[in-house]
């Protein structure tokens, strides 16, 4: 009850003290490929996307639990195929364009329009096609050939667009629209004078006037910007410039935890790679993959690559995914003595300080990984020396991007393989293609027409049956099992879930940074500067 | 021989004794004391640790041995390529001078990157870090002299049509002894400006090349991973130490211009 009182006084706090108007600024990376909502497929046309359109359904970033937007509210039917959704009413384009339940029809037409070309269309693929929809009144009614399970992700990323307007898809939903976009330069959203939401006082929302984005690859001159005043948010910053803004601006930096990324290694277990027989025959042994993640200080690659902002990564998903997280998994720990072991029941030995196999070869073998990455080598580097104590010895090949992916996609010329993956979908559904023993990105043994062992013919049949399933119960059951296989096979072995690090100027309220994109702007309708016009400094 | 002459000589050597006695009294460049990463130098490492908790000094003292060495050998490959070509055009004139200034310009316009992109995945990945290296500086060697040459041909030309050569001929000096006793000679204080500016220039494009995986690998340190961390501007504040790689390159390249320079002056 005390919690509760406390959050609503902070509540009423951060409402009274919100001042209207002010430009947000914050550098993106990279210049938008394409700002047509439905084709946005990099992360800055997708931030741009999540500020500009209108969604049905939005995932809420910090509680990760979806919540009614365009939707006033949605039922399922039993066979999980008919989505039915309530259109909120009187809500209006930021042209004034009245939205309806057409709207949500025509976006359909649009999004699977082959013309197109739209991304996001594969996701609504199904079965045998995509969704048909139905209109009643403010009724929705959307039809998939076969069960969806995951249909919150999805509508959360659908933008909605307007039938009837005469500016098309610059007509929009969201809190923001597109005012300028200066390409090289930077872009510019203004507040939509439209939207539809206010606060809890019947104040229109959103509170800030404009967004400016201004395009910057140079991570120092963002920095620099940031600590003159000019940007008041900067994301996923390099751990070691955190620690210093920490010394000099404690209060402005933000480490909300483990992201959903991770960085991992596998061994290469393609039957065709060409590699060896006695090496292929190290790399499928279960036992082999289970001594290399039991003899890897995961805990100094935390404290020293990332200066602790990171914790060891328990497997294909990071504790930050509360629901999915699979909390029965054990901890992964350096565990010398077991690696040790598990070696020799499998035949190894180790003689003056060399590992050799049951045929008498000694365990050597290559760690690739994309040059350039000082994170990565400096994590190769201290994976040397940590199978070094088990006798093995791993030489280091750091090659350029698009060398490693043929490798690694095409040619399987490689034997084990660093690499970090970003994940942006809470649901395991977004990891079918990983997971799949046929899929593509089944990275440790890509494409196979049938499971080659029994663990993954399971992983196969369980990711299947989670797809198919609507409860999120017995699907979090299933894919718990996914991760109990993966965590005692280690077909990858995941080493770290980097920390989500950021930093915010003092006088830019309500920020709630989350591990998940847009990290540091999911809510920024609500965000606003502590004094009108004070935008100016930190 | 001038005091400044001794004096790099002297530093010379004592920098090439050190990084040759490192192999005996700091041999230990790759273990990582994970306890004591980023340390100030102490009794128990002079020269305080790196980022991996590795010493310093002994990475120092590797790396320099591995680089001078090499960016050495490789300066001198270029050096010896450059001057054939490049004095052969220069004396010669005429065809012989177009063609070898053609062939010195199709030499300059291979896209180099890729070629080193190619050699890398034409390396097997168990390649040793020696091995890598030593192809790395054999490459720099084979693709760096165009630059060189044309210094030497401008020269050559330049003796070509000197008063000196006019009188030379008119004293009835021809053929190979006009060449290699006296044309030749000409081109010492070129060859040795060539070699001291291509040794640094290796040494770095070393370090540029770890950026595309060619550089050196891991644990093997080099003057060009060394400089690698200057990057890191925190770095460079909080660990001055670092900047201590930069700093000997320098020494070394002046002393050794200043002991050949001074050398080819008394010659």
């Amino acid at each position: 009850m005390k919690k509760l009182s406390l959050l609503f006084g902070y509540a009423l706090a951060t409402v009274l003290l919100a001042a209207p108007g002010g430009e947000l600024r914050f550098c993106v990376r990279a210049e938008p490929r394409n700002l047509h909502p439905l084709v946005a497929i990099d992360d800055v046309s997708d931030t741009v996307r999540y500020l500009t359109a209108g969604v049905l359904i939005r995932v809420n970033r910090s509680t990760q639990q979806a919540e009614p937007e365009l939707a006033t509210g949605w039922s399922v039917s039993r066979d999980s195929r008919c989505i039915t959704f309530q259109i909120r009413q009187g809500v209006k384009f930021s042209d004034g364009t009245p939205f309806s339940a057409a709207d949500v029809d025509y976006t359909f037409h649009q999004l699977l329009d082959l013309k197109l070309q739209a991304p996001l269309a594969d996701s609504f693929l199904t079965g045998s096609g995509g969704p048909h929809c139905e209109i009643r009144a403010e009724i929705v009614k959307v039809t998939f050939p076969s069960p969806i399970a995951d249909f919150v992700s999805l509508f959360d990323q659908l933008p909605i667009l307007s039938a009837q307007s005469k500016l098309g898809t610059k007509a929009v939903l969201g809190p923001f629209m597109i005012k300028d976009y200066k390409p090289g330069v930077e872009l510019l959203l203004e507040r939509n004078p439209n939207y539809w939401k206010s606060d809890s006082q019947g104040r229109k929302l959103p509170y800030l006037d404009s967004v400016r984005l201004p395009i910057q690859q140079n991570r120092e001159t963002e920095l620099a910007r940031f600590r003159r005043g000019d940007v008041q948010l900067i994301d996923t910053i390099d751990p070691a410039i955190f620690d210093q803004l920490a010394k000099e601006m404690p209060d402005v930096v933000r480490d909300s935890g483990p992201s959903l990324d991770s960085e991992m290694m596998w061994v290469n277990q393609t039957s065709g790679a060409p590699l060896p027989a006695y090496k292929k025959q190290w790399f499928k042994s279960r036992a082999f993959r289970m001594a290399l993640s039991d003899a890897i200080r995961r805990a100094d690659i935390c404290r020293i690559v990332y200066r602790g902002h990171a914790r060891p990564a328990y497997g294909p998903i990071s504790p930050s995914n509360s629901f999915w997280f699979n909390q029965k998994l054990k901890a992964p720990e350096f565990n010398l003595a077991a690696a040790k072991a598990e070696l020799n029941g499998a035949g190894f030995n180790l003689r003056d300080k060399t590992l050799y196999d049951a045929a008498g070869h000694a365990v050597e073998f290559s760690l690739i990984t994309n040059s350039g990455n000082e994170t990565r080598e400096k994590i190769a580097a201290m994976l040397q020396q940590d199978l070094a104590a088990i006798g093995i010895k791993l030489n280091i090949v750091t090659l350029d991007f698009k060398s490693l992916i043929e490798r690694i996609t095409s040619s399987f010329n490689y034997e084990a393989c660093l690499l970090g993956l970003r994940r942006v979908e809470l649901d395991p559904n977004s990891q079918m293609n990983v997971w799949l023993s046929s899929g593509p990105n089944h990275q440790f043994n890509p494409g196979q027409k049938s499971p080659e062992t029994p663990w993954e013919a399971e992983i196969d049949a369980l990711m299947h049956k989670q797809a198919s399933e609507l409860d999120r119960a017995r699907r979090k059951a299933w894919f718990d099992r996914v991760q109990e296989i993966a965590a005692g096979q280690q077909p990858f072995i995941y080493l770290v879930n980097p920390h989500s690090l950021s930093a915010v100027a003092r006088i830019l309220k309500n920020t709630a940074p989350t591990p998940l994109p847009p990290q540091l702007v999911w809510n920024a309708e609500y965000l606003f500067f502590a004094s009108e016009g004070a935008q100016k400094g930190l | 021989m001038s005091l400044l002459r001794k004096l790099s000589v002297v530093l010379l050597i004592l920098v090439a004794a050190a990084s040759l006695a490192g192999i005996w009294i700091a041999p230990d460049y790759a273990t990582q004391n994970r306890d004591s990463i980023q340390q100030p130098p102490s009794r128990q490492f002079l020269l305080g640790t790196d980022q991996l908790g590795r010493d310093n000094l002994s990475r120092l003292l590797s790396g320099l041995r591995l680089s001078l060495f090499l960016a050495s050998a490789g300066a001198a490959l270029s050096c010896a390529l450059a001057l054939i070509l490049g004095a052969l055009s220069g004396f010669a004139g005429g065809f012989v001078e177009t063609l070898l200034l053609s062939c010195i310009g199709v030499v300059d316009s291979v896209p180099w990157l890729f070629l080193f992109l190619a050699v890398r995945a034409l390396l097997p990945l168990n390649a040793t870090p020696s091995a890598s290296i030593w192809v790395t500086f054999a490459m720099l060697a084979v693709l760096g002299w165009t630059h060189a040459a044309r210094v030497f041909q401008a020269a050559a030309r330049e003796f070509r049509n000197s008063d000196a050569m006019v009188f030379a001929r008119a004293c009835g000096i021809a053929g190979w002894r006009l060449w290699l006793r006296h044309a030749l000679p000409t081109l010492r204080q070129v060859s040795i400006t060539q070699f001291t500016i291509l040794i640094p220039a290796f040494i770095l494009a070393e370090a540029g090349l770890g950026l595309l995986g060619l550089g050196v690998s891991e644990p093997l340190p080099s003057l060009g991973n060394l400089l690698r961390q200057l990057e890191n501007r925190e770095l460079v504040h909080s660990n001055p130490e670092v900047l201590l790689p930069l700093a000997v390159l320098v020494v070394v390249m002046l002393c050794f211009r200043t002991a050949c320079g001074d050398l080819e002056l008394t010659s």
